[in-house]
């Protein structure tokens, strides 16, 4: 290229001539050096473009863009279709920026031009818009934003709770929802299902918005039931409550049926919610429809009413006003037959006028206390000859008092002497008393120091008597236990087993046939006279004493007997009941020889004769002491 | 016309979704089942000149790491328990399956479905001890199908 440029021939030396010859020359000679990539060669070209560009951009970029457009649209393009995704991350964080910009201009425009509406209009709406967003907290706009989104219901279903069964549905205008029992029951599974999702993951009771697409469902749960509003949109918070109160009006009324529902698709309470649910739906979508028309602008004669209202307002009040003060004064009249003038000032009435005496200005003011209870402003004259007379009245009247009081004061006096008296006298009749009571309290302590001793020695007496008496108690213990036994005696309480074959003839032993008959009889007396701890003390011994029949001499009777008698005695004694009861200790034997025998129609009955006698002994000592201990 | 929700409770591949197929009029995707754990089938029929039309929900089957969801089986008038023949541990679980069901439903009834009696031979079939309201049945060969459902409900109905 070089060589060419050497071996250039120049026909003429017009600088236009010679560039037009040359720049071919190094078009070719620069596209051979970017083709080669040479260094040098592209430091210096990219150092131009760029400022080149640069510069163009700067002063004029429609037409830079006019001329890059039909080479950077198709290499865009080719890039894209061949790095797809390369190309999405390099655009997307300028794209997504650019959308968010225009987003946000576009959310902005909206707002500004809802705000502007505000401002132009003038409406009840508005009014009632700016009422509930000062009671709301929530700004103008958002509410206009939410009113201009107000829903369409397209349907209602209202389903039993735990079994998903479809109790009652109704749809708006020509909507109709295919196989409803069946969307009921899934729904309510999926409701169950994201419920109990949602308690799993977080503190939230219940799902109650489902949207698809841009329609919404709207789930509201109570008692045995839930409702599911199907809407063409996501229903605002007042359509929301719209729809509970009207869900709350169709429990209240339905709660039984509907807890009881058991399936049973003809029941005539179905038809009825049908019907009230299809009027709520009419009423709500009504609504939306007259919501989307244009508030109009308050009408004039609106405006002449309001203003009419403000001026008539005042004269009624006055008229009223007026025509109160006048039935006032026709009753003050009427009453007291006295003409007064009442007018009111402010809060107050003012009563006016003159009295002739003080008795009719005494009996106005009873009458006016009536009619205005509330209290009255008084200006009210009374002629000065009547004022003078009542003065006269009043000084006599002071007078009078005085000297009343005067009187009073000495009574007072009297009657504060007389009770000082008699706090006196009541004081000392206080102090007798007390001394009294403490004589009586010192007179009954005594008393009952004397009955508690008169007591004692009554019991005393009472023992010693017994104790004197013990004789006569033993017998009539003994006599009660042997009764009518012929071989007791009374008389001395002994005992004389005369009959009782105890012994053969000549023996000192006794039968053996006759033991248990001694040892029956021998119980039953110790028991009576050593058994009772009021005896026990005194019985000194119980004696046995042992007789012969008269065969025999003397002396040798008088052996035998006491032989007997010392046999039984041995046999009684080792009784258990004798060691027991102590007898062991008291028993003694005598002998009585061929005494006092047995005699029946003159003649003598030897074997009753061969006998033993009991009989017990007191101790007169024991007695005696036992008498003086207790009389001591 | 009658509604009444009823179950199909069973563990896992016992045959309980085969069985609602063959039996309903409509049917929601089976994609349910897998997502939420109940898949609702509808079927009307009449029993003993009275109109019915159940509202089937076929709950996904027990495993043995997943128990059955009971929170599908609040207001059920009755369930079906299958079991699946040729797995004896799946006709034991019925026992278990039905206390679930009583526990939430105290007073509702159950009627029990041995599925898959096709892959019995026919001569062993009649060795089978049945207790009361119990059905051999199959899906695949529509064996007491009807009988299975039309039963439950007479057992509702009284």
């Amino acid at each position: 290229m070089i060589e060419r440029v050497r071996r250039l021939e120049f026909d003429c030396y017009d600088e236009e001539e010679i560039r037009k010859k040359l720049l071919p020359l190094f078009d070719s000679l620069l596209l051979t050096s970017l083709e080669k990539k040479g260094g040098e060669t592209l430091e210096i070209l990219s150092r131009s473009i760029a400022e080149i560009i640069a510069r163009k951009a700067q002063s004029d970029p429609e037409e830079l863009g006019r001329a890059l457009q039909p080479v950077i649209s198709p290499a865009i393009k080719e890039e894209i279709a061949d790095n797809r995704d390369q190309m999405i991350d390099v655009l997307y964080p300028i794209l997504g920026g650019m959308i968010a910009r225009y987003v946000t201009n576009a959310i902005r425009e909206l707002l500004e031009t809802i705000d502007r509406k505000i401002e132009e209009r003038l409406s009840f709406q508005k009014i009632k818009r700016k009422i509930k967003a000062r009671l709301s907290g929530v700004s103008e706009t958002e509410l206009l934003l939410e009113e201009s989104f107000t829903a369409r219901i397209l349907s209602i279903f209202i389903v039993q709770r735990e079994s998903g069964l479809l109790i009652a549905e109704s749809n708006w205008g020509d909507t109709e929802i295919d196989d409803p029992q069946m969307v009921a029951s899934m729904a309510s599974a999926i409701k169950d299902f994201i419920n109990d999702w949602i308690r799993e993951t977080r503190e939230v009771s219940e799902v109650q918005l489902v949207s698809y697409g841009t329609s919404s469902l709207y789930i509201e749960s109570a008692g045995s039931v839930y409702l599911i509003a199907f809407l063409e949109r996501e229903p605002d918070y007042e359509q929301r409550e719209r729809i509970n109160e009207f869900f709350a009006k169709l429990l209240k009324k339905y709660h039984t049926f509907f807890a009881k529902f058991d399936g049973d698709s003809q029941a005539e309470e179905i038809k009825e919610i049908e019907r009230t649910i299809n009027e709520f739906i009419a009423q709500i979508n009504e609504r939306v429809s007259q919501g989307e028309k244009t508030d109009s602008p308050v009408p004039v004669r609106v405006v002449l009413s309001i203003l009419l209202l403000l001026i008539l307002l005042p004269v009624g009040y006055r008229l009223y006003r007026d025509y109160r003060i006048h039935r006032l004064e026709e009753k003050v009249r009427q009453k007291t037959a006295l003409e007064v003038k009442i007018d009111s000032e402010g809060d107050h009435w003012i009563v006016s006028g003159t009295v002739p005496d003080l008795r009719r200005y005494d009996e106005l003011r009873s009458v006016l206390s009536q009619l205005l209870p509330r209290g009255y402003v008084e200006r009210l004259n009374v002629p000065l000859y009547v004022l003078e007379s009542f003065h006269g009245r009043l000084v006599e009247s002071v007078r009078k008092n005085k000297e009343e009081v005067s009187t009073l004061k000495k009574d007072i006096r009297h009657l504060v002497a007389e009770t000082v008296t008699d706090r006196k006298a009541t004081e000392r009749i206080r102090r007798e008393i007390d001394r009294l009571r403490k004589s009586f309290d010192r007179l009954q302590n005594t008393l009952h120091t004397m009955q508690r001793q008169m007591e004692g020695q009554k019991a005393k007496l009472s023992r010693a008597e017994r104790i004197a008496k013990i004789r006569s108690i033993v017998l009539e213990r003994l006599s009660k236990a042997f009764g009518d036994d012929p071989r007791y005696h009374r008389k001395d309480g002994s005992f004389d087993f005369k009959n009782g074959g105890l012994f053969d003839e000549g023996k000192a032993v006794p039968k053996a046939q006759s033991l248990a008959e001694l040892k029956k009889v021998f119980e039953k007396y110790i028991t009576i006279l050593l058994g009772d701890p009021e005896i026990r003390p005194y019985v000194r011994t119980i004696e046995i004493d042992g007789y012969t029949d008269s065969k025999g001499d003397k002396e040798s009777n008088l052996r035998l007997s006491a032989a007997r008698a010392k046999h039984v005695k041995s046999y009684l004694a080792s009784l258990p009941l004798a060691k027991k009861l102590g007898a062991d200790r008291i028993l003694i034997s005598r002998g009585m020889g061929s005494k006092d025998p047995v005699l029946i129609d003159g003649h003598e009955d030897a074997e009753a004769s061969r006998r033993i006698k009991m009989v017990f002994h007191l101790d007169d000592r024991a007695i005696l002491k036992s008498l003086q201990d207790t009389l001591k | 016309m009658i509604r009444k929700k009823i179950l199909l409770l069973g563990d896992f591949h016992v045959g309980k979704t085969s069985l609602i197929r063959r039996y309903v009029d409509n049917a929601f995707s089976d994609d349910y089942l897998t997502t939420i754990g109940v898949k609702i089938s509808k079927k009307a029929l009449t029993v003993d000149a009275m109109d019915y039309e159940l509202l089937i929900w076929d709950i996904e089957g027990a495993t043995p790491v997943k128990k059955i969801p009971t929170r599908y089986f609040a207001g059920a008038a009755g369930a079906i328990l299958v079991a699946d023949l040729t797995r004896p541990e799946t006709i034991e679980g019925l026992s278990e399956h039905a206390l679930r069901f009583h526990a939430v439903n105290p007073k509702s009834v159950c009627v029990r479905a041995y599925n898959k009696v096709d892959l019995i031979p026919e001569e062993s079939r009649k060795e089978i001890e049945l207790p009361p309201d119990t059905f051999l049945t199959s899906a695949k060969d529509n064996i007491n199908v009807v009988r299975l459902f039309e039963t439950l409900v007479r057992r509702i109905a009284s």
